[in-house]
């Protein structure tokens, strides 16, 4: 619920949240944190994505993934192919 | 809810409660014109943009989408469908269709 | 141990004692369990130590490992419990977090790698040192009226003509409103840059990530000394007030994981 945008009621203000998010966990360990070449130094990309069943996956993952993958992976379309998006 | 008779091969694919298997069907199905409908329209607009049509054109293609619009919402609403519930959820990669279109 | 053991690695510390405040960093692990339930501690490096948990290879290994991260439940699980143990050390001085999912086989490459690294290591301590990083999230307000009718055409002679151009005069207001939105997230990037040390933009979240209705416009981490945190504060509230068609979401105070590339300055989106 956003707090910030009571316009008219005086100016909106900025939500100061602590609450940890998985998406803004995700945003930082898997794309931050210190790298170095471990002996199993596993980031995300080398994961199989499509076996990661999330709701939540962050933006870089879909901008990895191109429009035609996605349209083939729906299921139950096996004779459906359409124009990308 | 009246569906349509369906092919024997049709029945063979339908996931095993007929209940939501029927209805995911006539989701899927639903949500596979309205990305055409987008996409139509999409295509219209740019043709629009370019010029390249003439008013007679416009104005079929306008027509038509219209019909097409008007005949989805109908469609959505035999089936007791909001536009929300059409979208085909693709896991990780997300909906088929964008909120904002 | 019997059982094969790898080692998880959680962050790099300084060596020696901590700073005053906070306790030290030894009463801080003993508070603390990692991703296997494991206790922490530490692999002493020259001027740097290197946090860490022993875990059991048949699940930390490459491959069974590959097959856990593809777990939802195990994901969330183990990301929260590093973060926490990242998160309880800030306590009791700097602290450079790993990249989550670290591991190595033997404890002595964990001890060769603090040697390779030594100095790189301490340059990014240092750089952290009594700073904060801090996440801003910036969305529409609310999603534009994007149903609104418009004038309804008086001239129903070219129905057809008048619906296309209806949708087109909506989805240009969409998109206008889209890079407007745009232009402001990076005035407000901007603005609060110029109030932290270092900044980085992450990906923006999509929808289902987020879980919001409105698209995000901005996803910024800003690395602000701790001294200079209420003028990041004012920053910020600046920045709310004077956009508001747009809303601010700050998170944190979260350890310095977006400023940790001991190669230089990280990239963001």
């Amino acid at each position: 619920m956003s707090l910030s945008s009571t316009v008219g009621a005086g100016r909106p203000r900025p939500v100061w949240t602590e609450d940890v998010a998985l998406v803004d966990l995700l945003d930082r360990l898997l794309a931050g944190g210190v790298v170095v070449a471990g002996e199993i130094t596993l980031s995300i990309a080398d994961v199989d994505l499509v076996r990661i069943s999330l709701r939540l996956l962050i933006a870089s993952v879909r901008a990895v993934i191109g429009p035609m993958e996605a349209m083939e992976g729906a299921e139950g379309l096996e004779g459906g192919r359409r124009g990308a998006a | 809810m009246a569906l349509p008779e369906r092919e024997p091969s049709d029945r063979r694919r339908i996931a095993v409660d007929p209940e939501t298997g029927a209805r995911d069907l006539v989701c899927l199905v639903l949500t596979v014109v309205e990305l055409i409908r987008e996409l139509m329209e999409r295509q219209a607009l740019r043709r629009v943009d370019e010029g390249d049509l003439s008013d007679e054109q416009v104005e079929a293609i306008g027509q038509t989408l219209m019909a097409l619009e008007q005949r989805m919402a109908e469609l959505r609403e035999h089936f007791g469908l909001s536009p929300d519930d059409l979208n085909i959820d693709l896991g990780p990669l997300g909906h088929l269709l964008a909120p904002e279109g | 141990m019997t059982a094969a053991a790898c080692v998880w690695l959680y962050a790099v510390v300084p060596a020696g004692p901590s700073p005053g405040g906070g306790g030290s960093v030894e009463s801080a692990l003993a508070a603390i369990s990692g991703v296997a339930d494991e206790p922490l501690y530490l692999v002493p490096g020259p001027g740097v130590a290197a946090v860490a948990g022993a875990v059991p290879c048949e699940d930390f290994d490459e491959e069974p490992l590959r097959t856990h991260l593809a777990d939802v439940t195990w994901l969330e699980r183990t990301v929260r419990i590093h973060h926490g143990a990242v998160d309880a050390l800030v306590r009791a001085g700097p602290v450079l977090p790993m990249r989550y999912a670290t591991v190595y086989r033997e404890e002595s490459s964990v001890a060769a790698m603090l040697e390779t690294h030594r100095e790189r290591l301490a340059a990014a301590l240092e750089r952290i040192t009594g700073r904060t990083e801090w996440g801003v999230k910036v969305y529409l307000a609310h999603r534009s009226a994007t149903e609104s009718d418009g004038a309804r055409p008086a001239d129903q002679s070219s129905p057809g003509t008048a619906y296309l151009l209806r949708r087109k005069a909506q989805r240009d207001d969409r998109l206008q409103t889209r890079q407007r939105a745009g232009e402001e997230a990076d005035r407000i990037h901007e603005a609060l840059a110029a109030a932290a040390v270092e900044n980085a933009r992450h990906p923006l979240q999509t929808a289902e990530a987020s879980g919001r209705g409105e698209p995000m416009v901005l996803n910024g981490a800003y690395l602000v000394d701790d001294e200079r945190l209420p003028a990041f504060e004012k920053a910020v509230a600046s920045c709310a007030a004077d956009h508001g068609a747009l809303c601010v979401e700050v998170t944190g105070p979260w350890p310095a994981y977006s400023f940790t590339d001991i190669g230089g300055l990280p990239e963001g989106e």
